[in-house]
């Protein structure tokens, strides 16, 4: 306990020392705020377009904007939230692109099954269930979108999303009750009923 | 039943896509493609500094010195000129001494330029006056001296209000034979300025031109008198071929 308390202010300086190095435009810095922080960023940005080369075009552009972007980092949220900030204001180009192109390989009946035919039937099920999800994701507004994954997926609280998204929370939980909604129907639509 | 659809499918999602902080093919390939694009970045906007800031600073200072010595219209001229914007010079920029002299460097006349001069042996009916392509103006307007004076501040002095009086002389006789086609009218305006400035800017200028005048009314003789010396290379070489074509021409 007292460890972690101790660890607390020596990280957030870590962290402060880092963002300003960013600010000066050390490309150094770039590399070591991307080792510290891309894990969360493409986890995120997996959940959000839903297909893993868009999701690192997107980890992609989120680093390489990063020099410009850290001009608006007031350090009032950790870094890493700021990263997924930015994630969100360079997703829409990924996520409609990932979104067409599933669809068009859905219209070709070419979508390859999930990988794991001799997992057992459970891990299976489970790999269609995500694979069903970003589906129905796909028929969602980007913003319904983005609200559903950073509240439900990735289990932020709802101030947290709002100062990502940049709205006032009673608007995240507006935009996750229709998220919710939609895709409740579009999963009983489909194969999952 | 759908709420519990829907959180399986969530956590499924959430374990499929999990913060993987380790290192990865796909993370490091993108690692390297950020710090490639983050040092490319950086090159352009270092070489744009290394390239651009002293393009504007050189260009600023020029217009600036050219706009203090009232020579801005000149370097305008020839900066348009330089990327290729407007017509190559014809005397209209170069000093007196220049223009008559032979340093002057007239554009290079073509076939196209002046059309063939035999035929217009063959058709004697034919007007053998050139076509507008070869008379000596520039193309626009940039070159046409400006009548303000250059400086409002300090009063003209006499050589230059002298010089600004054959500048509107220029413009008259440009407008009357370019914009109007009144060659009559015209070979006086040439002649009134030649009379005011023997060897002004544009003395070469005006003097072919008015020769063209010349041709244009079918004054031949004359016409072959004014062009002489410019197919002699008294003018060095300034419209050389076309004066000698022309000449030609005008003596069949």
């Amino acid at each position: 306990m007292l460890l972690t308390a101790a660890m607390r202010p020596s990280r957030r300086d870590a962290e402060h020392a880092l963002v300003e190095r960013l600010q000066a435009a050390d490309p150094t810095a770039i590399g070591e705020a991307y080792d510290l922080h891309h894990g969360a960023v493409r986890a995120f940005a997996r959940r959000l377009v839903g297909d893993e080369h868009a999701a690192e075009d997107l980890v992609h552009d989120v680093f390489v904007a990063l020099p410009k972007a850290v001009g608006r980092f007031r350090g009032d949220a950790s870094l890493k939230t700021f990263l997924i900030a930015v994630a969100v204001n360079h997703a829409r180009h990924h996520v409609r692109s990932a979104s067409r192109r599933r669809a068009a390989v859905e219209r070709m009946a070419r979508e390859p099954e999930p990988a794991g035919g001799a997992s057992p039937e459970h891990d299976l099920r489970r790999q269609r269930l995500a694979v069903a999800l970003t589906r129905a994701l796909d028929g969602l507004p980007l913003e319904q979108r983005t609200a559903f994954v950073l509240c439900e997926v990735e289990e932020r609280p709802s101030p947290e999303v709002a100062a990502i998204i940049g709205v006032p929370e009673g608007t995240v939980r507006s935009r996750l009750f229709h998220a919710k909604r939609k895709l409740r129907a579009a999963l009983a639509e489909g194969e999952f009923r | 039943m759908n709420d519990d659809l829907l959180r399986e499918a969530t956590r499924a999602m959430r374990e499929s896509t999990t913060d993987e902080t380790g290192e990865s093919p796909a993370a490091e390939f993108t690692r390297e493609r950020v710090m490639r694009s983050v040092h490319g970045a950086r090159r352009t906007r270092l070489s744009k500094t290394v390239v651009v800031v002293p393009l504007v600073a050189v260009l600023l200072g020029t217009t600036a010195a050219a706009a203090a010595t009232g020579s801005l219209p000149s370097v305008v001229q020839s900066a348009l000129q330089a990327i290729g914007l407007v017509e190559p010079p014809e005397a209209s920029t170069t000093d007196p001494a220049a223009s008559q002299g032979p340093a002057t460097t007239p554009r290079s006349a073509t076939a196209n330029d002046l059309g063939d001069p035999s035929t217009a042996a063959a058709e004697p009916a034919i007007d053998p006056a050139p076509t507008s392509d070869t008379e000596a103006t520039a193309t626009s307007d940039a070159t046409l001296p400006s009548s303000a004076p250059p400086r409002a501040s300090a009063p003209p002095s006499p050589a230059a209000s002298a010089r600004n009086a054959a500048d509107k002389l220029y413009r008259k006789a440009h407008q009357l034979h370019f914009g109007q086609r009144d060659y009559s009218s015209a070979l006086s305006a040439w002649n009134a300025y030649l009379q005011a400035a023997p060897r002004g800017r544009f003395a070469a200028e005006a003097a072919y031109n008015r020769g063209i005048c010349f041709a244009r009314l079918g004054r031949r003789a004359e016409a072959k008198r004014a062009l002489a010396p410019f197919a002699d290379g008294r003018y060095g070489g300034y419209r050389q071929t076309e004066a000698r074509a022309l000449v030609q021409a005008l003596g069949r």
